[in-house]
């Protein structure tokens, strides 16, 4: 893995989350794709990031609330600036 | 703006236009949505008692803001009892460098079932989730709000919080090799 034509496992990493943010050149896309078939963890990684993404987006959207159930609470808060 | 008609409308049109924004603001940060409330109430008192302050200096979103910022950082005054502190992020590059060997390899390559979506271990992942993300530096936090629940595009990201896509991308990927790390070991833990 020393070799200069193989990434290490923290740069295929970091290379995992750089493709989903742009494409990566043909070059850095290959030396990834053979990185990740010749390593395990990296590949488990590349899965763990997805599983994040989408907990991340599951996670953050159940805490939303309706905005109706928001309405009450402006109302409520309009009620109350009124009284002061 | 003296008059009081008018300090009345202009409150109405600000909780009309900002209170959702602040209530999800502060219920990420918080994760309690009885609290977010009680604290953006706050927040329109104080705007409510200073309003002859805000002179258009920044804009009333800013302002507004900064005032359910600072109730924030008390409120985790308060709660400094709790283990979670959020780190800065410095600390977590290196606690993700320490996950490499000397030659950026993974130091440790046994892998963690947590993931492993056969085994129904969502409940604890998500959990452990909500724990490990208060951690965080606050700037991460917010780049991971803007991301995942505004689904902001990546250059209004960038540029919002003064990031280079190259930044932008680091921070994703310590962001995950911490949240890895944080969760695998919460799951160790309890087992």
């Amino acid at each position: 893995m020393k070799n200069f034509l193989f990434y290490s496992c923290k740069k295929a990493t970091e290379l995992i989350e750089k493709s989903k943010v742009i494409n990566l050149n043909p070059i850095e896309k290959s030396r990834l794709a053979i990185h990740v078939s010749m390593c395990d963890s990296c590949r488990t990684y590349h899965q763990t990031s997805d599983i994040l993404d989408r907990k991340l987006s599951e996670h953050l959207h159940q805490q939303t609330e309706t905005e109706s159930d928001l309405g009450e609470k402006k109302e409520a808060l309009l009620k109350k600036l009124k009284i002061e | 703006m003296s008059q009081p008609e008018n300090k009345k409308e202009l409150l109405n049109t600000w909780v009309n236009n900002y209170y959702g924004d602040l209530y999800r603001w502060a219920k990420f940060k918080i994760s309690d949505s009885h609290l977010a409330e009680d604290l953006v109430q706050e927040v329109f008192l104080v705007a409510a008692d200073n309003i002859e302050k805000f002179r258009n200096q920044s804009t009333p979103k800013t302002w507004l803001f900064k005032i359910l910022n600072n109730k924030l950082v008390d409120q985790y005054r308060i709660k400094t009892n709790s283990k979670v502190h959020p780190m800065e992020e410095r600390q977590l590059f290196e606690l993700t460098d320490s996950l490499f060997d000397k030659n950026s390899n993974w130091a440790s390559t046994s892998q963690s079932q947590v993931w492993n979506q056969n085994l129904d271990l969502d409940s604890e992942l998500e959990q452990n989730l909500t724990q490990c993300m208060y951690s965080l530096p606050e700037l991460w936090k917010k780049v991971v709000f803007e991301k995942y629940y505004e689904n902001q595009d990546t250059d209004k990201i960038c540029t919002t919080n003064d990031l280079s896509k190259a930044n932008y991308w680091q921070i994703m990927h310590r962001m995950k090799l911490f949240l890895k790390d944080c969760i695998e070991k919460m799951v160790n833990k309890n087992h």
